[in-house]
């Protein structure tokens, strides 16, 4: 048994199988972006992002998307930090670009 | 390494992950790679209803699922038969030194960070395995 190339194999069909669905998380958390308030990090809006970003970055790392991962993880200390020191323009404008570099990042893997 | 596991008695692991893929590489990687004998539970409730009724020499605990978290599922298990002592160690995409020392401050053995490599998974476990009997 040849484990790295079973475990490619594996990886290629859950990327197959998955790659919709990530792209529409990406998509999602850039939406939920545009409504990140500051002042309030224990919002819904803020736990729902975290859940994503941590959800992408499990998949992210098993496919080893290593260039995603790190883009993931900037976005994750932005939603991760317990005290905003910027305002929330700024916060969803650094998000949303990193969202939509993340999406470009995806999507070239599609093609 | 990997060559330390004993083939005769492979290290009995339940992994607790949510992510049905996520589990699977995690399988894949254990039990194919590592040579362990794996068992998955897919939340925390489950989790704790296998440590009940079989025995484990560790568990792999993710942190962040819905409705009972992974800090969550280890202070139940601690309190439940065969769950006061194990090994347990947490799995996270969580990476930022305030969150790692929070899950470090728990009862759990380590903490393993995703994205891990598959091919290793199973050494690192065996590495913090074999750290606690120094």
């Amino acid at each position: 048994m040849n484990e790295p190339t079973e475990l490619a194999a594996v990886l290629n069909s859950v990327w197959e199988r998955r790659q919709s669905e990530i792209q529409n998380e990406v998509m999602r958390l850039q939406d939920l972006s545009a409504h990140l308030d500051s002042s309030d990090t224990q919002s819904e809006i803020w736990n729902e992002s975290r859940r994503i970003v941590h959800q992408l970055i499990g998949l992210f790392g098993i496919l080893q998307f290593q260039d995603c991962v790190l883009v993931c993880r900037e976005i994750n200390e932005s939603v991760s930090a317990e005290k905003i020191e910027v305002s929330s323009q700024t916060l969803r404008s650094e998000i949303s670009t990193s969202c939509g570099y993340l999406a470009e990042l995806v999507n070239a893997r599609t093609k | 390494m990997l060559s330390e596991v004993d083939s005769t008695n492979p290290l009995k692991i339940l992994v607790v992950e949510d992510d049905c893929d996520v589990r699977l590489i995690i399988n894949l990687s254990l039990s194919r790679v590592a040579s362990m004998d794996v068992q998955e539970a897919m939340s925390g409730q489950s989790a704790l209803e296998m440590v009940e009724k079989n025995k484990f020499d560790v568990v792999l605990l993710d942190v962040m699922m819905p409705d009972m978290d992974g800090p969550t599922t280890l202070r139940a298990l601690r309190l439940i038969p065969g769950g006061e002592n194990l090994p347990v160690i947490f799995l996270t995409a969580k990476a930022l030194p305030n969150e790692i020392n929070r899950l470090k401050n728990t009862s759990a053995l380590d903490v393993i960070t995703k994205p891990f490599d598959p091919m290793k998974l199973g050494s690192q476990i065996q590495q913090i395995l074999d750290l606690r009997h120094e």
